[in-house]
């Protein structure tokens, strides 16, 4: 039986269980892996480069700008080591030995960047690749083939299956300067539980509020706030937690970039010990020679209904999978990680982009960040001293970016003069001229005083590994791919106040009886001990005084009635005798089963049918009939000869249905005069009892007599108030009246009788005296601790 | 005395002093007395079930009626079945057996509880109030009471009061004191019981005891 | 599968014993079918106690192979436990060996336990206020005091009225009491039965 490892936490689950038996969250399909793309997917991050939306590239091609200026300062290095596991890979792929300072993702570019120097910048303004338009096939049947894109098909082949379900459409209301926002819309995340990709210049904002609302009860410092994230992170989707060989991903993913479009340059080999890095680079790579292709500018300024291209029908994603939220099929349907893109956007639809930044409102000073702490400047790319591929990177994302991309989308916090110079971004948005922004991201501008209000960027976070390595404050703190998760459910019992209190009551009764006691000091045990001795002693002695002697002084109460039943009992009659006593108390049940047996077999030469309710029982048949002189030979005793005179059937097992069974054949049980319970247990002799009830008139009209050891009787008397029993004799004390009345047949009784009555006046002295003793110890040592 | 009783007797005698130790404190020869019966008692039992059961019924199964010997022989095959719960993996096998044993025994304790028990104690909880004349009707009515309070004392529903202290009903709590009062009395009997059966069994041994004495003196 | 088949199996052998109780005289089927699962029943029970008794054995056996604490007391409980079988098995459980088992080992041991007993409930008794002076407890004594007394065999029968009384009020008392915890045992042997019956308790191993 194959285990799914849970999403949310972590923990392995039995593959039936649709839920984590843990935490209660949904558990993706035993198969997912094989879902998404047919094959093993990945676990590098590197794989996650390319699905990266343009915000993201465009702050990093920023942050990188930024680096480039930082290389002469180099600021403090945190150790990578140091980091949680990745954030987009969380599946730590990478091992532990990989130490390296530099990002991953920036590590992948490096072996890279002197090739891309040389390709020539984007003649136009990027969009995103026409794969990701590809993501949506249902809503788009035609899409699979992007006309611009040769390896498309190819593509088109591997997306759909991770899209099943429709995409909503929605380019109704979209103005025409979003179209490049819808373009990128159709790029969707096809491993990455991120947050739904909006335009770039309002994911600043709304990952910065995140993150600024997580950042309350959080330390400034970097990691361990990086700590934070990559715990929820690890908890996100479909990101497995075991690390999976490295080398091996990456060259599957070379090889699925290798189809992604139609590059002819070689991808670059990944060196063994980065394995991200090759892939990275090829993306890159591919990314850079396929761009050319790609519709450019004026495509944005058609509107959406006639100028999205085939391969890429679906604007930038962000709302149509809001819209999916409603369709409990397709949540069903979708692996984890496409649900925590699902999950409710944090942001208006990139469809309404337009509209949302114009509904926005400048913000006010109570909600202006805190501007980030001198002590703490956390620079927005971690990048160590002395990279020379800095300026190559800077060259490759200008290859890859248009201008307008490679700029500042927007200022997102308000400069404080006490950290560095200017915000990252507001520092490369000086480089901008504002000439080269399209009209449409002029427009753009007053979000800015939107954005204003997010965190200052000391307070957010760095990262520092994978394709988000470098950014601050990208990634929020908790929100993403939360709301989707089920809430943990409690696995304490839900009971109403009513029962917990029913519980409690309960549970009180309970302890006050099972309290643990303190143990006794060794001269209280010792005290105990003598006197447990004593007791011991004076017991032995006067019983066995009395029982040497042969005693018979005291006085046995008559009686009148005990007889009465037997008298009219046919002559010569079976008389059905369950034997359900231990050994224990054979003593006991033959001394007072004595004088009924003698009763019988004198006065109406009743035939005995033996039968045990125990395994041991049946052994004593044979002593019962000796020890009440039944089977003695003449003139001692009453001469009862086994197969003759009395029978045993043997031992009954099953307990009431063995009793069920046997009572349960009428022809044999029909002709038994009475039955006689011997019996020195209550539930066995309640079975009984219940059974000959249940068997019906015929069988219940039969007399019964219970011959009870003075344990059970009490609890037996009902049953002879309420006439199921007919006569219930109560140990020695009911018997020594009955052999009283019988003449003093056997004359067990008698033997017993008077050492029995020197014990319970022993046992009374003692108690009595005892008791005293001790509850007046009691209540002084109740004084004492009032006092 | 014949050889056997006087072997046996004299066995039973040391057995017995051999139990009496522990009055003095747990000691080996208390323990060896122990789980000397305790293997006897179960070879004892073991050899009652074989003989008297399993042998004696297959001994009774129809040997030229194919049906009946198969439908005879289910049960032997569901006890042997329960072998398998010695042994961890096929442990599964047995639970065919205890399922029919448990479906059997829990409808059979049914039947018995309601029809044995329920409606006849019921019936006579009641009917014990004799109108007719004054201690019947005290009587029947303490009797009733004592039902009816025991009942209501093993009624836990409760509620949690606004001081937050849990408190049942005022006049369930009321009837539930008092069926402590019943229960109290009533497991004081069972105690004294219990107390006359082991006195009685103490008197049965130390008779046994010095029966034995006495004839191996020859008095 | 299993739960579903054992519990089915529980379920039905259940249904039908049940009809056979209460519908027996509509239709006598149904009680030849209840007769004949009991009568596996018991069977099966008798099964029970041999597994049982051969678990016994397997842990005594594996106390001693492990050299656990009292693996030689193990050693005698499985040796007598083998000869007390063996013979019981050869010459039949009516033999002298095993009446002679029954009549000087099983008897005298365990009625000596029992009678052991008595000193350790007087001492109890004893001790109780010791531990607990509330009222139930001092009830508890009250009661038993005054029954042992009214019980107890006295010369001449100094007080018989005075036992009389104190039995029959005491019996009704606890006639009371103890109906009440009949009552209560039904109810809970009937919940218990239904809850098997309807497939919510699988003590059958089903769970």
């Amino acid at each position: 039986m194959a285990d799914i490892r849970c999403p949310n936490c972590g923990k392995e689950n039995p593959d039936f269980l649709d839920t984590c038996q843990f935490c209660q969250s949904p558990l993706p399909p035993s198969d997912w892996k094989i879902h998404i793309g047919e094959e093993p997917t990945p676990k590098s991050t590197g794989e996650l480069e390319p699905i990266l939306p343009d915000w993201l590239k465009d702050i990093r091609q920023q942050e990188m700008d930024k680096a480039e200026d930082e290389i002469l300062i180099p600021p403090p290095k945190p150790k990578v080591q140091q980091e949680p596991p990745d954030l987009l890979a969380g599946l730590m792929s990478q091992s532990e030995s990989e130490e390296e300072e530099l990002p991953d993702w920036l590590k992948g570019i490096a072996p890279s960047l002197k090739k891309e120097e040389a390709a020539p910048p984007p003649a136009a303004q990027p969009s995103p690749p026409p794969f990701f338009g590809e993501t949506h096939p249902s809503a788009e049947p035609a899409s699979t083939g992007a006309p611009a894109e040769p390896s498309a098909d190819k593509l088109a082949a591997w997306f759909p299956e991770n899209f099943n379900q429709p995409a909503p459409q929605e380019t109704d209301s979209a103005p025409s300067d979003d179209d490049w926002l819808k373009n990128l819309e159709a790029f969707t995340v096809p491993e990455e539980p991120a947050p739904a990709q909006p335009a770039a210049g309002e994911d600043l904002s709304w990952l910065r509020d995140l993150e600024a609302a997580a950042k309350g009860a959080e330390e400034p410092t970097a990691p361990a706030s990086s700590e934070e994230d990559l715990d929820w992170l690890n908890k996100l989707g479909a990101v497995p937690q075991e690390p999976a060989p490295a080398q091996p991903a990456a060259r599957e993913d070379l090889d699925w970039l290798k189809n992604l479009s139609a590059v002819t340059e070689p991808p670059t080999e990944p060196a063994p010990a980065q394995p991200a890095a090759g892939e990275d680079s090829d993306w890159l790579k591919n990314l850079g020679t396929s761009e050319p292709a790609q519709p450019s500018a004026p495509a944005f300024a058609e509107p959406a209904e006639t100028k999205e291209p085939p391969a890429s029908p679906k604007p930038f994603q962000t709302a149509p999978l809001n819209e999916l939220l409603g369709d409990e099929a397709l949540r069903d349907a979708t692996p984890d990680w496409l649900k925590a893109a699902l999950e409710e956007p944090k942001m208006p639809a990139p469809g309404d982009l337009s509209d949302w930044f114009d509904r926005q409102e400048p913000p006010s000073k109570e909600t202006l960040p805190t501007p980030p702490s001198p002590g703490a400047p956390t620079p927005a790319f971690d990048l160590p001293a002395g990279d020379s591929s800095l300026p190559d990177l800077d060259a490759l994302f200008n290859v890859e970016m248009p201008d307008w991309l490679t700029g500042e989308p927007e200022k997102p916090v308000a400069p404080s003069p006490e950290t560095t110079s200017a915000p990252p971004f507001a520092e490369e948005g000086e480089i901008l001229a504002p000439a080269e922004l399209p009209s449409w991201v002029q427009a753009m501008r007053p979000v800015e005083s939107a954005i204003s209000s997010t965190p200052s960027t000391a307070d957010l976070v760095t990262e520092r590994e994978g394709p988000l390595a470098g950014f601050r404050g990208v990634i929020p703190l908790s929100p993403i791919g939360s709301s989707l998760r089920p809430k943990p459910f409690s696995l304490k019992l839900q009971a109403s106040e009513e029962q917990e209190a029913a519980a409690a009551l309960l549970e009180h009764l309970i302890e006050s009886e099972t309290a643990a006691k303190p143990s006794q000091p060794a001269t209280k045990a010792a005290a105990q001990h003598a006197l447990r001795w004593a007791l011991s002693a004076l017991f032995l002695l006067v019983l066995s005084a009395i029982l040497w002697l042969g005693l018979r002084v005291l006085y046995i109460p008559p009686s009148s009635t005990l007889s009465d039943l037997i008298s009219a009992l046919p002559d010569a009659s079976p008389v059905l005798i369950v034997i359900d006593y231990d050994p224990a108390f054979a003593g006991e049940l033959e001394a007072a089963a004595g004088p009924l047996l003698d009763q019988l077999a004198l006065s109406k030469h009743s035939i005995f049918e033996f039968i045990a309710a125990s395994p041991t029982a049946s052994g004593l048949v044979e002593r019962l009939m000796r020890n009440t002189n039944l089977s003695k030979p003449f003139p001692s005793g009453l001469g009862y000869r086994p197969a003759e005179h009395y029978f045993n059937l043997g031992y009954l097992p099953g307990g009431a249905a063995g009793a069920a069974r046997f009572i349960g054949n009428p022809q044999t049980f029909s002709r038994y005069a009475a039955i006689a319970l011997l019996t020195d247990n209550v539930e066995s002799s309640r079975g009984w009892i219940e059974q000959l009830e249940a068997a019906g008139p015929q069988i219940s009209a039969k007399p019964l007599i219970v011959v009870a050891s003075a344990q059970a009787a009490p609890m037996l008397q009902p049953y002879a108030a309420s006439g199921q029993a007919q006569l219930v004799v109560n140990g020695l004390y009911d018997a020594a009246k009955y052999e009283a009345l019988n003449v003093s047949r056997p004359g067990t009784v008698r033997t017993y009788w008077d050492a029995l009555g020197f014990g319970l006046m022993l046992t009374i002295v003692a108690i009595f005296i005892g008791g005293v003793w001790n509850l007046s110890l009691r209540l002084r040592e109740q004084r004492n601790a009032m006092k | 005395m014949p050889v056997v009783e006087l072997v046996s007797a004299l066995v039973g005698f040391v057995l017995t002093l051999m139990v009496f130790s522990y009055l003095i404190g747990d000691n080996p020869l208390f323990r060896f007395a122990v789980y000397l019966f305790i293997g006897v008692a179960s070879g004892y039992a073991a050899a009652v079930i074989v003989n008297d059961i399993l042998l004696a019924r297959l001994q009774t199964l129809p040997l030229t009626d194919s049906a009946r010997l198969a439908l005879g022989l289910i049960p032997f095959l569901l006890a042997a079945s329960l072998l398998a719960k010695l042994f961890p993996r096929v442990a599964w096998l047995g639970s065919f057996a205890m399922a029919l044993l448990v479906g059997v025994g829990a409808a059979t304790a049914l039947a018995g509880a309601v029809s044995g028990t329920l409606i006849p104690q019921s019936e006579a909880a009641v009917n014990a109030v004799d109108l007719r004349s004054l201690p019947g009707l005290l009587q029947g009515s303490v009797m009733l009471a004592g039902t009816i309070f025991t009942l209501a004392y093993f009624q836990f529903g409760a509620k949690r009061a606004a001081d937050g202290s849990v408190r049942r009903n005022a006049l369930l709590e009321a009837a539930a004191w008092a069926g402590r009062i019943f229960i109290a009395v009533t497991l004081g009997v069972l105690f004294a019981g219990v107390y006359t059966a082991a006195l009685t069994a103490l008197i049965e041994r130390l008779n046994s005891l010095i029966t034995f004495i006495k004839s191996f003196l020859g008095l | 599968m299993m739960r579903v088949l054992t519990a089915a199996l529980a379920i039905a052998s259940g249904i039908i014993v049940l009809l056979g109780y209460f519908l027996r005289q509509a239709f006598p089927l149904f009680e030849q079918l209840r007769l004949l699962l009991t009568d596996w029943a018991i069977v099966i029970a008798a099964g029970a106690v041999l597994v049982g008794i051969l678990n016994l054995v397997t842990v005594q056996m594996e106390k001693l192979r492990t050299r656990q604490p009292g693996g030689l007391y193990g050693a005698l409980l499985v040796f007598a436990l083998v000869v007390t079988f063996g013979l019981g098995l050869v010459f039949g459980t009516d033999h002298l060996f095993l009446r002679t088992a029954m009549e000087a080992v099983i008897v005298p041991v365990e009625a000596s336990l029992l009678a052991i007993l008595t000193v350790t409930l007087v001492y109890a008794s004893i001790r109780l206020l010791r531990r607990r002076s509330d009222l139930m407890s001092i009830l508890f004594l009250a009661v038993l005091l005054l029954l042992l007394f009214a019980a107890m065999p006295k010369p001449f029968g100094l007080t018989p009225f005075l036992d009389q009384f104190i039995l029959g009020v005491m019996n009704t008392l606890s006639t009371g009491g103890a109906r009440g915890l009949l009552i209560g045992v039904a109810l809970g042997t009937l919940l218990t039965a239904l809850r098997v019956l309807f497939g919510i308790d699988r003590p059958y191993g089903g769970n």
